[in-house]
């Protein structure tokens, strides 16, 4: 009887505890936090630190101001505290920090149509911090741990006690989550967005997920099934009474461009071809792409070597080649495409297009190498 | 970054506090020629301390204020040991520019990733890495010789610590899991001491302590007592060459 007195021993102590967390209204209340605040402002602050001593940080002025002007335009009142930053990452994925910190990896940005797509995000990420979930996300922790302890004494088995504590975790989650979700959309129609663009960046995800197979883990997910956000969005829309505002996609797309490609260049480094092939075997997709993106479709074609993906990659190639003709680095592929197949007067055009337009190549030793063999051949 | 070396520093000195050999770590120039090799003038370098809040649930938080608190005690203990027992002459760290702040702070974080693989390395060296003991011989290299050129100092004292404060409820749960004959860990301050030589960057000394759980950083006189017991092997040269036998 006692062991299981226990289980009532976190109640007793947390109880009535905990003070209110009271949201943001305002720039100036974020330098009046409470120390339980400060600690996790402390632990940001030490991450943005390393974060921007790394090399995985993006760093490009012009699409940081135009980031920060959209978070802005959906948050006026919190305008300089929020600061918006990008990871050289081509997974699908945002967050924010307590200290107002909001990171968004290239990935995520990269599969965006419009700014009001990416205002739905930052809308979404801001009230991460603007609703403190940090503090509550960090007392349900601390309080599930204690569970956890109480359960695991009292019954003796502790794995039962950290399974519950999970869970319990991911419930809490879930419904900052909607929170997020709910308010942030309420902010992005007040900044004059088409809301009807919120939905569609969980569509994509969900597709993608569903494409690639990736395994979307239920239980200890930390953010509602995508098709629950889905469904909540819709309903959202539904509901609105107001003519829907504007979607921005001109300059969106034209602040993007360079991302669109640094992503794509991540996901081929990584051999995330089948990501690529996704978004740009879509024809409507690949025309919001610079022309250059058609030299990473190749490369996808290249990396995925079925049975008639070299004819494919080379006709992509081809494309960028004469979409984007000062794009070095599709004159290299067909250079070693047309060396590969004996058309040595061919790659050796495109070798010294190559070496034209990238004067320095780090490679520069072999393409010469291989110029002088086709020469060498009568080839050239 | 200093803190993700610090947790590799933690698992290592538990297990090194399981192990024989002896506790401190000397240069072998130093035993080779100590008058020579041992600092004269040393600088504090500034200190890695952690004071974390160890919840009900065992949930650790770092709680700056404490922190700092520690760094305080820590910084008076050294200047307190210093005039008591003159084995060198303290210098003051200049103001640094903010290019040799990162450089300091670089160095010390490859410091920690040193210092741990040395003792892990030496913990329980067995026949064929005795030399490694015998033979201590771990540098962070000369990245830190410009603070030598501006305070003519030939060394840099290193502190990093960890503590752990149990909250009330983390004492009741203690409490509660005696009745049913649970043990509670209650967290217990670890600090390390090093002295890395700034021209050679030679890490000459090093010693650590682990704490009893109601031990406290945050407390002037407890702080006192670490650094004391912590350099009551220094150099301890006759120690370490029976000791490493």
């Amino acid at each position: 009887m006692r062991r299981y007195a226990l289980l009532l021993l976190p109640l007793l102590l947390f109880g009535c505890k905990s003070v209110p967390v009271k949201n943001f209204a305002a720039a100036q209340e974020t330098k009046k936090i409470s120390a339980e605040e400060n600690r996790l402002w402390v632990q940001s602050k030490d991450f943005d630190s390393q974060i921007r001593k790394s090399d995985i940080l993006y760093r490009d002025k012009a699409l940081n101001s135009y980031l920060n002007s959209v978070m802005h335009r959906v948050y006026p009142e919190l305008a300089d505290v929020i600061r918006v930053k990008v990871i050289r990452a081509p997974s699908l994925n945002a967050f924010a920090l307590p200290n107002g910190s909001i990171y968004l990896h290239i990935g995520m940005l990269a599969r965006m149509d419009n700014e009001a797509q990416l205002a739905t995000l930052l809308g979404h990420e801001a009230v991460h911090f603007i609703h403190k979930h940090g503090v509550k996300q960090s007392r349900n922790v601390k309080s599930s741990a204690a569970w956890a302890m109480g359960i695991g004494m009292a019954t003796g088995i502790p794995l039962l006690g950290n399974v519950v504590a999970a869970s319990s975790i991911t419930g809490f989650s879930r419904g900052l989550e909607r929170d997020a979700d709910r308010y942030g959309y309420e902010q992005i129609v007040r900044a004059g967005y088409d809301a009807r663009e919120s939905v569609k960046i969980f569509e994509k995800l969900m597709a993608e997920v569903k494409a690639l197979d990736i395994d979307e883990p239920y239980f200890f997910s930390t953010h509602p099934r995508l098709k629950e956000r889905v469904a909540s969005f819709k309903k959202l829309i539904a509901k609105a009474d107001q003519s829907f505002g504007k979607t921005g996609e001109e300059r969106f797309l034209k602040e993007t461009a360079e991302i669109r490609i640094a992503s794509l260049k991540e996901d081929i480094a990584r051999r995330r071809y089948r990501s690529v092939l996704l978004v740009l075997e879509d024809e409507s997709k690949l025309a919001k792409y610079p022309a250059a993106a058609h030299f990473y479709l190749g490369e996808a074609y290249r990396m995925r070597g079925g049975k008639k993906d070299a004819e494919l990659a080379e006709a992509a190639y081809r494309q960028a080649v004469k979409l984007e003709p000062s794009f070095a680095p599709s004159y290299r592929v067909l250079g070693l495409s047309c060396m590969k197949r004996k058309m040595g007067k061919e790659a050796a055009r495109n070798f010294r297009n190559y070496l034209k337009l990238a004067p320095e190549a780090a490679d520069k030793p072999y393409i010469l190498g291989y110029i002088k063999q086709i020469e060498s051949e009568g080839g050239a | 970054m200093r803190k993700l070396c610090r947790l590799v520093l933690i698992v290592l000195v538990l297990a090194v506090a399981a192990c024989g050999g002896p506790q401190h770590r000397l240069h072998h120039t130093v035993l080779e020629n100590p008058d020579k090799i041992l600092p004269k003038k040393v600088v504090m370098l500034p200190a890695d301390i952690v004071v974390n809040e160890l919840s009900a649930g065992g949930v650790v938080e770092e709680v700056p204020e404490w922190s700092e608190l520690a760094r305080k005690n820590i910084s008076i203990a050294l200047a307190a040991h210093a005039a008591e027992n003159p084995k060198f002459e303290y210098v003051k760290l200049p103001k640094l520019s903010k290019e040799q702040q990162e450089k300091l702070d670089l160095q010390l974080a490859f410091y920690d990733v040193v210092g741990g693989t040395a003792y892990d390395t030496t913990r329980n060296p067995g026949k064929a890495w005795q030399h490694k003991l015998a033979h201590f011989d771990y540098s962070i290299g000369d990245g830190l010789k410009f603070i030598k050129e501006q305070t003519g100092a030939d060394a840099g004292i290193v502190v990093s610590a960890v503590d752990f404060v149990p909250t009330d409820e983390r004492k009741a749960m203690w409490v509660a899991g005696q009745l049913v004959g649970v043990a509670l860990w209650m967290g217990n301050p670890i600090v390390f001491v090093g002295i890395v030589d700034f021209e050679t960057g030679n890490i000459l000394w090093m010693n650590f302590a682990l704490e009893g759980s109601f031990s406290d950083l945050r407390d002037e006189k407890d702080a006192g007592s670490v650094l004391t017991k912590l350099f009551k092997l220094y150099p301890g040269i006759d120690k370490y060459t029976v000791a490493k036998k």
